[in-house]
């Protein structure tokens, strides 16, 4: 059987962003984000897939073993359970998906584990300034102290 | 260099930036593109960005994004949105809390500003910041609603007394998170009267904010409502303003009642602005039928509109040793419903005007005038 999960929406706001799923706990006011496989399995999550079908098509996107790509997943799923930024749902609770679009998996030959970033001091991130105080990749990672050799 | 030489010269260049920003932000193509290459040369990242150049950051994001662009500004670029979107949802709870607040208590209020054009018509939350939240209220329930919101954990100095009631338009509530409500009693600090206030109650209609049911305005009302509910065209760079308004004609064209629009601003006195906004707009390629800016200009003229047109010029011309831009108050008490005697006219207007500038009395509205007399009468003013 297919475990199936669900955005806990009636606590979690979320959005994706040029491939950068962003989500916040509204009662924790804890920040996560995730981009790349990450970013596809909440989309998938959202479009009511279940786990084995999520395993199965990255298995056929990447030339990488099974149990690695099964074990990121689980170890993903887990870490979006922990936060309850989902749900796990029974089978007949929502309906089936429909297919998936292509694009959606052209991610690229590399597989790159999907990863939960999690931020929980909001207050103190939130008073960085989102353009000099900012590492490249932008908010919320803050300027790392050069320090002398 | 004399220093107003240098103070014109830093208004011209910060002027220049903002505008080549707009067109980056909100054009398309080779202009879009032109635009952000002349803004980057222009603009020095190092120092402090005002917010409402940070608050245009997210459109230019999305503007990059879709010109292909590859930029190292592109990374800090979408942590503003990303930032954008979290204090948006901060905001948009915030919101959610105080529509239930004042729907228990039995008053009806229609959001307006930021809240529902960016959840209305950019895509998604988080392409533009929310900066506060906008609420209307009928006047003879503004005490009512601002005693209910400060129930609720919302901040206001002073309870709201009814001399403010009668010659304000707005006050200020603090969040527990220092999140900014705005509690309007009036649609438009312009034309504070219950005509005009009659035709945007309605032109109200229902949408979801965070899945409860609120009212914005309809297209036509919410373009209405931004081109005069903002600060005079002329008191400021140009702005988030523009870019909304140009997104709000883009997204909503064929429900769009140019007539309508028109038909408001000759009746509420407030053609010179609507005329002089739309024009602005233009300049942004903003699709504004020609013949509502020629009605416009052929309305009647009459006293606030006359005082409106001596504002523009003013700021219009090179040099002008008395600044007029404060003359507008005297319009909007003008277009306002204040009905005092000829004999009582001086003190009413007086009570107006120390509300509309935030004095504490009457008695600091000479040395406001003084100072700003001092201040705009040296050569080069600009």
């Amino acid at each position: 059987m297919d475990r199936r999960f669900s955005i806990n929406g009636s606590v979690v706001a979320s959005e994706v962003i040029d491939g950068e799923a962003i989500m916040m706990h509204q009662v924790s006011g804890d920040y996560f984000s995730a981009d790349g496989i990450g970013c596809l399995i909440w989309q998938w999550i959202g479009e009511g897939r279940g786990r084995n079908q999520m395993i199965d098509l990255l298995k056929e996107s990447f030339a990488r073993e099974p149990a690695e790509i099964a074990s990121t997943v689980d170890s993903f799923l887990a870490d979006l359970l922990s936060h309850q930024l989902v749900l796990e749902v029974d089978e007949g609770d929502s309906p089936p998906p429909g297919p998936v679009a292509k694009t959606s998996i052209e991610l690229g030959a590399n597989y790159a584990p999907p990863i939960l970033n999690a931020y929980s001091d909001m207050r103190e991130l939130l008073l960085l300034d989102p353009i000099h105080e900012v590492e490249e990749s932008g908010w919320p990672t803050p300027k790392r102290t050069r320090t002398e050799p | 260099m004399t220093n107003a030489q240098g103070r014109a010269e830093c208004a011209q260049r910060r002027s220049e930036e903002r505008e080549f920003l707009l067109r980056a932000a909100t054009g398309s193509g080779g202009e879009a593109l032109a635009a952000y290459k002349a803004w980057r040369a222009r603009v020095d990242l190092d120092a402090a960005i005002d917010h409402e150049t940070l608050a245009l950051m997210p459109l230019l994001y999305g503007s990059l994004q879709r010109l292909g662009l590859d930029d190292p500004l592109l990374g800090r670029l979408k942590g503003i949105c990303r930032r954008c979107w979290f204090e948006n949802q901060l905001l948009l709870r915030s919101a959610r809390e105080a529509v239930a607040c004042l729907a228990e208590a039995g008053v009806g209020c229609l959001l307006v500003g930021d809240l529902p054009i960016a959840l209305t018509y950019y895509e998604g939350v988080s392409a533009r910041s929310i900066r506060r939240v906008d609420a209307v209220v009928l006047p003879r329930q503004a005490q009512l609603a601002e005693g209910r919101l400060r129930a609720a954990g919302w901040s206001a100095g002073s309870p709201l007394r009814d001399e403010e009631v009668a010659y304000n338009h707005v006050k200020r509530l603090i969040g527990p998170a220092g999140q900014v409500l705005a509690l309007h009693w009036h649609f438009l600090e312009a034309a504070s009267s219950e005509a005009a206030d009659g035709s945007f109650w309605a032109a109200g209609e229902e949408f979801t904010l965070d899945g409860r049911s609120a009212r914005r305005l309809s297209p036509t009302g919410l373009l209405l409502h931004l081109l005069l509910g903002g600060s005079h065209p002329e008191k400021e760079l140009p702005g988030l303003w523009i870019a909304d308004a140009l997104v709000v004609i883009r997204g909503a064209a064929e429900r769009l009642d140019w007539s309508r629009m028109i038909g408001f601003a000759i009746a509420q006195r407030l053609a010179v602005r609507l005329e002089r906004k739309l024009q602005l707009l233009s300049g942004y390629g903003a699709p504004v039928p020609e013949p509502a800016v020629r009605a416009l200009r052929e309305a009647r003229t009459n006293l606030p509109e006359s005082i409106d047109a001596l504002v523009l010029r003013s700021k219009g011309g090179r040099q002008k040793r008395i600044a007029l831009w404060r003359c507008d108050v005297l319009a909007d008490y003008l277009r306002s419903d204040r009905r005092a005697g000829l004999l009582n006219r001086p003190s009413d207007f007086s009570h107006f005007v120390r509300h509309r500038w935030g004095l504490r009395g009457r008695r600091e509205l000479l040395p406001v005038l003084a100072r700003h007399f001092r201040r705009n009468t040296t050569p080069g003013w600009l």
